[in-house]
């Protein structure tokens, strides 16, 4: 505990906040585009982050590729990865209920976890290249690199979601498909179709997070499912079903947790962010953002 | 087009109903709340499928065609309550419309053809849908279904809840679009305002819980006295 928190190190506890959070911002934003469309939780969402940072950790430490370099194979694989999962599992299932598709979800997501566990060992893992401890001065602040190009990626990422939803037709059919499927359907839209895009986009979305946690923090096979609940808590602030107000609820969630950890402790960090979560689902459940978001 | 040939049988909303649309013509369907006029439109479009019975369009058997390849082959609904994406744009919806294969190429050309009938859409095109008024969201959502360059057009209430005066100017629409030289829309008509169906219709069809009641053209059901009694409170 201190009682003297000097402007810079608050400065510091906010930037860090908002760089570990954007990578909740794009498990977050996968995460709303599925439940836009298939109106289900997809709570592997997690552990298909988790085993795209084993796939950029092994291919570094076995083939030498960089993971910054990976990005550019792996994500364009879960891409067609996330349509095939679609097709393979929740097809036959879309239209039964809501129910079958979040069993589904979760059993395939506890198969993930221990796929990965048995494999690859439940030891603690991560990526150290040759710059993962350099840092960059920022009018005196430390702003850790490999931070610093998540934090770049992922704004890239959710500029390019959000023109690839704004500008290109296939991106209205799919915010049409989340607001009335029916009508979308109507429109010769074909709904399997729509669902194997969100999907594919947003697996593309977790391999990036995936990538990217790889290359800043340590993790392990069951990282995944609390990965899943923050993103989960970034959806909420956000506002179920909005792209920006998932980002920017993924970014908030950094802060809360950067600020509890700097003024509590670790597990109080945790603990704060599910209170504020229940409380922002209890207060503002429309989310946070929501007017903001209506209007961009 | 050839005949449009429409078998629909037992199922429990609709029981054995036969009957066919011919090309370039306005069919009506009238009736009461919940004689089945929406469910058999919602069959015809592939929403629904039926459980015996045969539709036919053009030759080809469409009755376990999913809605989406309906669409392409022809046919478009204009929705019960029109269900615009509410939160995309005017032009947005549109361009939604002319999703199909066979409509997307021709994309600017619908467009132009659209807001020349509608002209109040191009001036809201960067308007959102669900604010524009309840006629506007109607013209919107015919607009939107015409971007498919549908063969057979089918409304479902296309009146429902509109000012006199919109629902006049959009029956001329209507009539235009299956009288104009270059685009011969086949008309679909189901209305509860029995009037003015009736009166642009060629034919029409009485249906009352689930049955087919009543057949004939537009004029002979408009002066049929069982008609005006039943659905015009004019006692004959």
């Amino acid at each position: 505990m201190t009682n003297f928190l000097s402007f810079q190190t608050l400065c510091q506890i906010l930037v860090n906040g908002v760089l570990f959070g954007t990578m909740y911002g794009i498990a977050a934003i996968g995460m709303s585009l599925i439940f836009g469309t298939m109106q289900i939780i997809f709570i592997a969402q997690g552990a298909m982050i988790i085993l795209a940072a084993y796939i950029s950790f092994w291919l570094f430490t076995l083939l030498f590729v960089d993971p910054l370099l990976s990005i550019l194979f792996v994500v364009p694989a879960f891409l067609i990865l996330g349509g095939g999962l679609y097709q393979v599992l929740f097809r036959k299932v879309a239209y039964v209920g809501k129910n079958p598709s979040l069993l589904i979800a979760f059993g395939f997501m506890v198969l993930l976890e221990n796929l990965m566990s048995t494999l690859w060992t439940p030891n603690t893992r991560a990526i150290n290249t040759s710059y993962t401890a350099f840092g960059i001065p920022v009018l005196g602040l430390q702003i850790s690199f490999t931070r610093l190009v998540a934090f770049v990626i992922a704004i890239v990422a959710t500029i390019g979601v959000t023109l690839f939803l704004k500008k290109t037709l296939i991106g209205k059919a799919v915010r049409a498909a989340s607001e009335d499927l029916g009508a979308a359907a109507l429109m010769g839209i074909g709904i399997h179709w729509v669902n194997s895009i969100t999907f594919a986009v947003g697996i593309g979305l977790a391999a990036l997070a995936g990538i990217t946690t790889a290359t800043t923090y340590p993790f392990d096979p069951y990282f995944g499912f609390i990965f899943s609940l923050k993103a989960l808590i970034a959806v909420a602030f956000g506002g179920i079903g909005s792209v920006g107000g998932a980002f920017f609820g993924g970014i908030l969630l950094g802060v809360i947790e950067s600020l509890g950890f700097y003024f509590l402790s670790g597990v109080w960090a945790d603990a704060i962010s599910y209170v504020v979560f229940l409380l922002v689902l209890m207060l503002r459940p429309e989310g946070l953002f929501s007017r903001f978001t209506r209007l961009a | 087009m050839t005949d449009l040939n429409v078998f629909y049988g037992d199922a429990q909303a609709l029981w054995d109903i036969s009957f066919h649309v011919d090309d370039r013509e306005i069919c009506s369907l009238i009736g009461a709340n919940g004689a089945g006029k929406t469910t058999t439109l919602n069959t015809i479009s592939g929403m629904i499928r039926p459980s015996s019975g045969r539709i036919e369009f053009l030759g080809t058997c469409v009755d376990r065609t999913s809605s989406n390849t309906i669409v392409d082959i022809g046919i478009s609904l204009v929705p019960e309550g029109r269900r615009l994406f509410s939160k995309l744009t005017v032009l947005e919806n549109l361009e939604l419309g002319a999703f199909t294969k066979r409509a997307r190429p021709l994309m600017k050309e619908s467009l132009k053809w659209v807001m020349e009938i509608f002209p109040i859409l191009e001036e809201r095109k960067g308007q959102l849908a669900g604010k524009l008024s309840g006629g506007m969201q109607q013209m919107l959502a015919v607009g939107r279904a015409l971007m498919a360059r549908p063969k057979l057009l089918m409304l479902d209430e296309p009146s429902l809840g509109l000012a006199p005066l919109i629902v006049k100017m959009l029956f001329e629409v209507i009539q235009n679009l299956n009288n104009h030289s270059d685009h011969n829309v086949t008309i679909f008509l189901v209305e509860q305002n029995v009037h003015q169906a009736l009166k642009i219709a060629h034919r029409a069809f009485v249906m009352k819980t689930g049955k087919i009641t009543l057949m004939g053209k537009g004029e002979e059901l408009l002066n049929d006295p069982g008609v005006k009694k039943a659905y015009m409170g004019i006692l004959a």
